[in-house]
């Protein structure tokens, strides 16, 4: 009795010894298939805000003669919208100051995650305004939501990104 | 020179003397600016006037408006930095029309040397053979007027990441080159406060290794001065002035 016991418990031993190596093959060989490596991130991620940077800037330069074109607006607009929609990808684990790439993401962005959730969700909200105002707005409407959409980007780059100016 | 300073407190009186004596800066022309100092112990001190008024406004305005952008700029009220910034702007505009057009010691021509000069003066142990900026501290103006050139031009194109506060001459630039305006504004103010430092360390030796109070010219205008051939300093009128100064507000006033 104690014999078919012990002998069970080896079993079940080797067993979960060998779920366990499967399940850390399978997750390893999943992150390895998900993981580009660090540089490319940030440097997509860099590209991709850069871009951003340039569609709000362009708003703005529009706005200021106070005679935009629709159609340049309309296709900044767009490019914001799209930020809006892929940002949520641009910030995985292991792409911040410890990844050994130069980048002004701060730590914080993972250790207060819900935090900069929070700061995301408040940019993403912003952005996604621009589906519609690209297409009908008026300049007081442009100017007012190019403001919010500054100050949301603000709002994130505040607590999370090394100011290096 | 220490002879001159040892009897600095009745010289208080005599440069407001000197300044009594020569009322008209507007007329333009040679003003040998030699009076002799009749001090109650009958020490012949000569007075010379060195700076004019212009020169000193424009570098006391200088030192306030340093301290308002770095200030404004800490306190994130951007609106005030950027008036500050015409501001200086204004300043610099005046300073190099003074440097071509103004009185003789605010001239580049007149204090601006080569490095054989520079090498001369610093060899000799006398106190300065010229009114005005010495061949060393020449450079050192050159330094200053040009970076801050240089950083109210970054600061017209600089982007801000947030499209919040751009400069009112970023939109000829593109999102990254105005960014890269942005990064050498802020490297170009690290230079800045080391050429400040020089600048007060130099005015501190000065003070307290040649006995040369430098600050006091600055602010009265006057210097004592006991080398022999009493400086001649032409100083320019107030039409010369207020043209200069009409020539920086059409300037800032075109880029607002």
């Amino acid at each position: 009795m104690t014999r078919s016991l012990i002998t069970a418990s080896r079993y079940l031993r080797a067993l979960l010894a060998a779920a366990l190596t499967v399940a850390a093959v399978t997750c390893a060989g999943v992150t390895l298939a998900k993981t580009q490596p660090p540089a490319e991130i940030v440097k997509e991620r860099q590209q991709e805000l850069k871009k951003l940077g340039a569609a709000l800037k362009l708003i703005r330069d529009e706005l200021r003669g106070g005679a935009p074109e629709p159609t340049k607006i309309r296709a900044a607009a767009s490019d914001i919208t799209r930020a809006a929609s892929a940002i949520d990808s641009w910030f995985p684990t292991g792409t911040g100051p410890d990844a050994g790439v130069k980048t002004d993401a701060k730590a914080e962005i993972w250790t207060d995650a819900a935090g900069f959730a929070a700061a995301r969700e408040t940019f993403v909200r912003e952005a996604n305004r621009w589906a519609q105002l690209g297409s009908n707005g008026d300049v007081t409407s442009w100017s007012e939501a190019a403001t919010s959409l500054g100050q949301s980007c603000k709002g994130c780059h505040d607590k999370f990104r090394v100011k290096r100016e | 020179m220490s002879a001159v300073w040892e009897t600095r407190p009745k010289g208080v009186q005599d440069d407001e003397a000197v300044n009594g004596v020569q009322p008209g800066e507007a007329t333009s022309g040679i003003r040998r600016s030699e009076t002799t100092n009749v001090a109650p112990n009958n020490e012949a001190i000569p007075v010379v006037r060195i700076w004019d008024g212009a020169t000193r406004v424009v570098h006391w305005s200088l030192v306030v408006l340093i301290g308002l952008s770095w200030w404004t700029e800490r306190h994130h009220r951007m609106d005030l930095h950027q008036y500050s910034g015409y501001a200086l702007l204004g300043v610099l505009v005046f300073r190099l029309y003074w440097g071509f057009f103004g009185s003789t010691t605010a001239r580049f021509a007149h204090f601006v040397k080569g490095p054989r000069a520079i090498g001369r003066y610093l060899r000799s142990r006398a106190g300065p053979v010229s009114p005005g900026h010495n061949p060393l501290g020449a450079l050192s103006v050159l330094a200053l007027l040009g970076l801050l050139l240089a950083q109210v031009v970054l600061g017209l194109f600089s982007v801000d990441v947030d499209g919040l506060e751009s400069g009112p001459l970023s939109h000829w630039v593109s999102f990254e080159a105005g960014r890269a305006c942005a990064r050498l504004h802020r490297t170009g103010f690290d230079v800045l406060q080391v050429l400040v430092v020089c600048h007060v360390v130099a005015i501190v030796f000065y003070w307290v290794f040649k006995r040369d109070n430098l600050v006091r010219p600055m602010i009265t205008g006057s210097k004592g001065w006991n080398h022999s051939p009493p400086p001649q300093v032409q100083f320019a009128s107030r039409w010369h002035a207020l043209l200069g100064i009409a020539l920086a507000a059409l300037l800032v006033w075109s880029i607002t």
